[in-house]
Parts: C-alpha cells; sequence; structure tokens
C-alpha cells in the first residue's frame, strides 16, 4: 500500500489502557488558559517515568462552564490513585498558580471520579467556601447526573475555581506512528504535518515535545535495572552493528506517539497523522509493536488508513 | 402518563383551608382511579373525598397536575421526593414544605412559607412568593437544605432565612430581611432587595441584580472582579429556565462581606458600576 509515493508497512501499533482525566482549565484569555495548560502537562511524556501521560486536547472548546477561553487537557495515568496524585499535584502548582487560571472537569457524566478540589482546598487556610450545583439544575445545563461542587480558593488576584471532583475512565495510551524518512529535516517537516493534523482531533494528546519522539524506545536493555532503552533497530547509526530495521535510503526515524480517550480516537488520529506524513522523501510509515505482548490494543496501519481514505 | 385533577370549585367560606397530603405523583401512581376519588382531603375539622373536590382525567404515574386555584390548599407538594407535580393555579401556604426530589412547578402564585425545610427537588413557582420563602419548618432551625427554588416574580419577607445548603433564585424583588441569618447556601434576587439583605447571615452568598449597597455597617467592600463561579450558576439557572438579564453572565461585581457582628464569613455582590444589570423576572 502506498500513499503519496509512501509505502505503508503491513504492520501495527500497540497500545494499553490507563485510568483518564480529562479537564478544562480556562482564563482571562486564550494566552493564559494555554500558559497554565502547557504548565500544568509539562514532564508528561511518558508513564515510564513521568509518572503520568497528559497534553492538551487539540481543538479549544466552543464552550467551557464559566465562559472564559479555556483549553481542554488530558492526563493518563495507571491507576486512580496514582492519577489523582498527579493531578492534584499539577493542579495544585501549574493551575492554581497560573493568573487567573480556573479548572474543571471535562469528561462528564463517568462511573469513577477522584478528588481534586477537596484536597486542595486546604491552601485556602480556612477561608475557602464551596458552592454546590443542585443536581437537577447541574443535569439541565450540563448533562450532569450528579450534583457539581466547586471549591473557591482565595488567592492573591481573586480566587481559584476548582471542581471537587474530577471523573475518570479507562483510556488507550500508546497509540504511535512511525516516520522513516531520507533526511532529519524532510522527516521533521512530516512529523509536523502529521501533529497538526492530530491536533485537529478530538480526544486525543501528544504528550511528548511538540508532539513528536526521537529517542523511541524498546523493551529492555542489557542493563539489568532498565526497563527501556533506545530503539536500536530504528537508530541509523547502528545500521552497521544491530540488526536493523531501516530501509537503506532512511536517515531519519521519528514517532508519534497518542494517547486518548477511546480506541476509535486513537486510530482515526494515527491514520490522520499517517495520511498527512506521507509525501516526498518519506520511505515509509510504519508503527511500533511488541509482538503483541504489552498492550491489548492493536491499531493495524493499512485497515486504519484504507477506513479513514 | 399524566393524572390530572380538577378542582370543581371552591364552596367553601374563606378562612377555610384544606390540606391534602395524598395529592403526590408517587403516592398516586400505583392507584386506580376509584381509589384515588377515594383518597380524602381534610378541611379544617372534616374530610371530603378528593372524587368530590375533583373531576379526574389520565392516568397515574410520574406526572401530576392539578388545575384551579388552590390557595386555600396548604403544604401541596409537601414532603415530596420524586416525580413531577404541577400546578396550574396558585397555591397555599407552605407548599413544597419539606420536599426531597421531584420537581414542584407552580404556574401561579405561592402561599407563604413555600420550600420550608426542604432538602432536595426542584420548586418552580412562575408567579410570585410569599414570605418565608425557603425558611425553616415552625420550630425548625434550618431553612431549605439542598434543593433549588425558582420564583419569576417577587418575594414577601425574609426569603431564604436560615438557608443551609442549596439555591433560591427569584426573577423580581425582594422584601425585607431577603437572606436574613443564612448559614449557607446561595440566594440570587434578579431585581431589587429591601433593607436588611442579609442581616445576620453567617456563610453563603446574595447576589443583588440592583440597588444599593447593602446599607448595614456589618457589611464592608471587599474588592471586586468577574466570579467565576457565578458562571456555573447563571448557566445552570438559565437552563432551568430562569430569566436572567443577559449582561449578567459576564458582569463585574462588587463584593461586600458580613455580617460582621457575627461570624461574617458571607457575601453580597453586587453589579459592579458599568455593569449595571437590566430588571429581572
Amino acid at each position: 500500500m502506498r500513499i503519496q509515493g509512501t509505502f505503508i508497512e503491513d504492520t501495527y501499533a500497540e497500545a494499553f489502557s490507563l485510568r483518564a482525566a480529562r479537564l478544562v482549565v480556562t482564563a482571562d484569555s486564550p494566552a493564559w488558559a494555554q500558559t497554565a495548560a502547557l504548565s500544568m502537562t509539562g514532564f508528561a511524556t511518558s508513564i515510564i517515568a513521568s509518572g503520568c501521560e497528559a497534553g492538551m486536547e487539540g481543538p479549544a472548546p466552543e464552550t467551557t462552564p464559566d465562559g472564559r477561553p479555556g483549553v481542554r487537557v488530558i492526563l493518563l495515568a495507571r491507576s486512580a490513585a496514582e492519577l489523582q496524585d498527579q493531578v492534584v499535584r499539577r493542579v495544585g502548582q501549574c493551575v492554581m498558580t497560573a493568573a487567573g487560571a480556573s479548572c474543571f472537569d471535562a469528561l462528564g457524566a463517568t462511573d469513577e471520579s477522584i478528588r481534586l478540589g477537596s484536597l486542595l482546598r486546604f491552601f485556602g487556610d480556612g477561608q475557602q467556601t464551596s458552592k454546590r450545583i443542585d443536581p437537577a439544575l447541574a443535569a439541565a445545563a450540563a448533562g450532569q447526573v450528579r450534583a457539581r461542587r466547586l471549591w473557591r480558593i482565595p488567592v492573591m488576584d481573586g480566587e481559584f475555581v476548582v471542581d471537587d471532583r474530577c471523573g475518570i475512565r479507562k483510556a488507550v495510551a500508546g497509540g504511535n506512528v512511525l516516520i522513516l524518512g531520507r533526511s532529519a529535516e524532510v522527516t521533521l517537516a512530516a512529523a509536523e504535518r502529521a501533529v497538526a493534523a492530530i491536533r485537529r482531533q478530538p480526544e486525543v494528546v501528544l504528550p511528548f515535545p511538540g508532539g513528536i519522539v526521537r529517542s523511541g524506545s524498546k523493551v529492555g536493555s542489557k542493563y539489568r535495572k532498565l526497563v527501556a532503552s533506545t530503539n536500536s533497530p530504528y537508530c541509523p547509526t547502528l545500521r552497521v552493528v544491530v540488526e536493523t530495521a531501516l530501509p537503506e535510503e532512511v536517515e531519519s526515524v521519528l514517532e508519534i506517539v497518542i494517547d486518548g480517550l477511546s480506541v476509535d480516537a486513537v486510530g482515526a488520529a494515527m491514520a490522520a497523522g499517517a495520511r498527512a506524513a506521507c509525501g516526498p522523501g518519506i520511505v515509509r510509515i510504519g508503527a511500533g509493536n511488541y509482538g503483541g505482548r504489552l498492550g491489548k490494543h492493536l491499531f493495524h496501519l493499512r485497515p486504519l488508513l484504507e477506513g479513514t481514505r | 402518563m399524566t393524572l390530572r385533577l380538577m378542582l370543581r370549585g371552591w364552596p367553601y367560606p374563606p378562612g377555610v383551608e384544606a390540606e391534602a397530603p395524598d395529592l403526590l405523583p408517587e403516592r398516586l401512581a400505583s392507584l386506580a382511579r376509584g381509589a384515588i376519588e377515594d383518597r380524602r382531603v381534610r378541611l379544617g375539622r372534616e374530610e371530603v373525598r378528593v372524587g368530590d373536590l375533583f373531576a379526574i382525567e389520565g392516568t397515574p404515574g410520574d406526572d401530576l397536575t392539578l388545575a384551579g386555584d388552590l390557595s386555600a390548599f396548604a403544604r401541596i407538594g409537601a414532603g415530596m421526593s420524586q416525580g413531577r407535580l404541577r400546578i396550574e393555579g396558585n397555591a397555599g401556604i407552605a407548599a413544597g414544605a419539606g420536599m426531597r426530589g421531584g420537581r414542584l412547578e407552580i404556574d401561579g402564585d405561592a402561599g407563604a412559607r413555600a420550600g420550608e425545610g426542604m432538602t432536595g427537588g426542584v420548586i418552580v413557582v412562575r408567579g410570585s412568593a410569599g414570605d418565608d420563602l425557603g425558611a425553616p419548618a415552625p420550630g425548625g432551625t434550618r431553612g431549605a437544605d439542598r434543593g433549588a427554588i425558582l420564583v419569576g416574580g417577587n418575594t414577601g419577607a425574609r426569603a431564604g432565612r436560615r438557608m443551609r445548603r442549596g439555591l433560591i433564585a427569584i426573577g423580581g424583588d425582594a422584601g425585607p430581611l431577603a437572606g436574613t441569618e443564612m448559614l449557607a447556601g446561595t440566594l440570587v434576587v434578579a431585581g431589587r432587595a429591601d433593607e436588611g439583605a442579609g442581616t445576620w447571615m453567617r456563610r453563603g452568598t446574595i447576589v443583588l441584580g440592583a440597588g444599593s449597597p447593602p446599607s448595614l455597617p456589618a457589611f464592608v467592600p471587599s474588592g471586586s472582579g468577574r466570579f467565576s463561579f457565578w458562571s456555573l450558576y447563571d448557566e445552570a439557572l438559565r437552563a432551568a429556565g430562569a430569566r436572567l438579564p443577559e449582561r449578567w453572565r459576564a458582569a463585574r461585581f462588587r463584593r461586600f462581606v458580613g455580617d460582621r457582628t457575627g461570624s461574617g464569613l458571607g457575601e453580597i455582590l453586587l453589579p459592579a458600576p458599568g455593569d449595571t444589570m437590566e430588571g429581572g423576572g
């Protein structure tokens, strides 16, 4: 299969399940909402060493709970407890501290939830107040089934408003696309096209810097303490010393890693990214997997691309 | 499925008060037409059959409509916990008292003490309401404790007295001493409030759409700004059918805290100059 001259490998990406929260960060201007969201999703690239994976969801919400400009973020961790720890730390340190920012649950009705404002409220030193919107009114306003409880925490520019709890749900992490190009410049340009296309998709985030990973990993290492190490078969400089996966003309490989709220969202984003990356100078589009041993979600490239033509 | 009971008339002299605790959706839903007709309505010291007072049509279910001027009926919807009860007319004293859930809609006016001691549900009064809206039941110490009361018109004195949680929204003006002794919760008055709003309030929020700053010296200015939490209330209220001024959405408010003769953690929000709201209702 070829798209704009780029060969699509007959392979699949292997993704796994994590727990996810989806929040909307609002502020007085889009720039400040972006600043707060960028800060809270920093150092959240890989679950291997970052504690969680997180990113800003592409399309800005048309409406936000408090009517101000907002940015949606998705955070993912292995368990509800780990997710709560990460969400509370990040909202507390990066959103509560950002000028004029507020933070609300953006997942809607879910079976599970974690504490958020109910832990951050103590920063108010007893001067915090809560507001509760009755379920009957909340349901009319936002399709919610549970009462919405907010905390108003006094801060130096006014008050920080945050939901008492936020919903969580099972989500999918580790969807990916490998872009194999003839040069570093061409490959980076293709990866940037892929990122731009994926950022138009809802319910997905790209947790790595600029949405792109250059240090893809394989499972295990010659060093026993390491659970992951550099993806040697895809490193151009190791072409002659290890068993390589690279065709002769490939000099650079970049990976796009995609986390999302559902299998469908991740699949759609992979297809959009892969299609956008194809073009002159891009030899192949591949995907990373571990022989089906790591994750329960397998995204086969060719059917995905055929299904989204 | 809707059951509709139409008041045949009211042949009794003024001052005779009726009470019909069985006229709730949850109590009639499983009854046959004959059993509903045999239910009793207390009239002073006497009792009469529901079938003698009301013409009945429709099928029992979660939806019950009472049509006619029910001003003489006390405690309509009292203790209701589920379903929808609609009054096509006025309701008497203490409508929705002790309500725990469901939705009570009154197309006309409600008498005094509507929603007293309620702990859940929604009361919608499209007309005006009397004194002590959402106040404690006689002998009680807490007013509305959860739930919501939406009034389209005006209210009498002491709306929201000693309310503990929940929301009371008044589309028109409020009488004197609105929110007096509030323990917490939110009282919204789209129009004006008479003297004494917030007197002795301990916590909670009173939002006033128009009028001058609190005249009580026990309230002190505490800055101004756009309050993020208010936007959520604004949206929820509009979605529930409350008619709020459009400019209310992004209004800046002046904030006053008090009553400083007590714990002083309550707040009164008033539109800031330049963001004056247009009349409520």
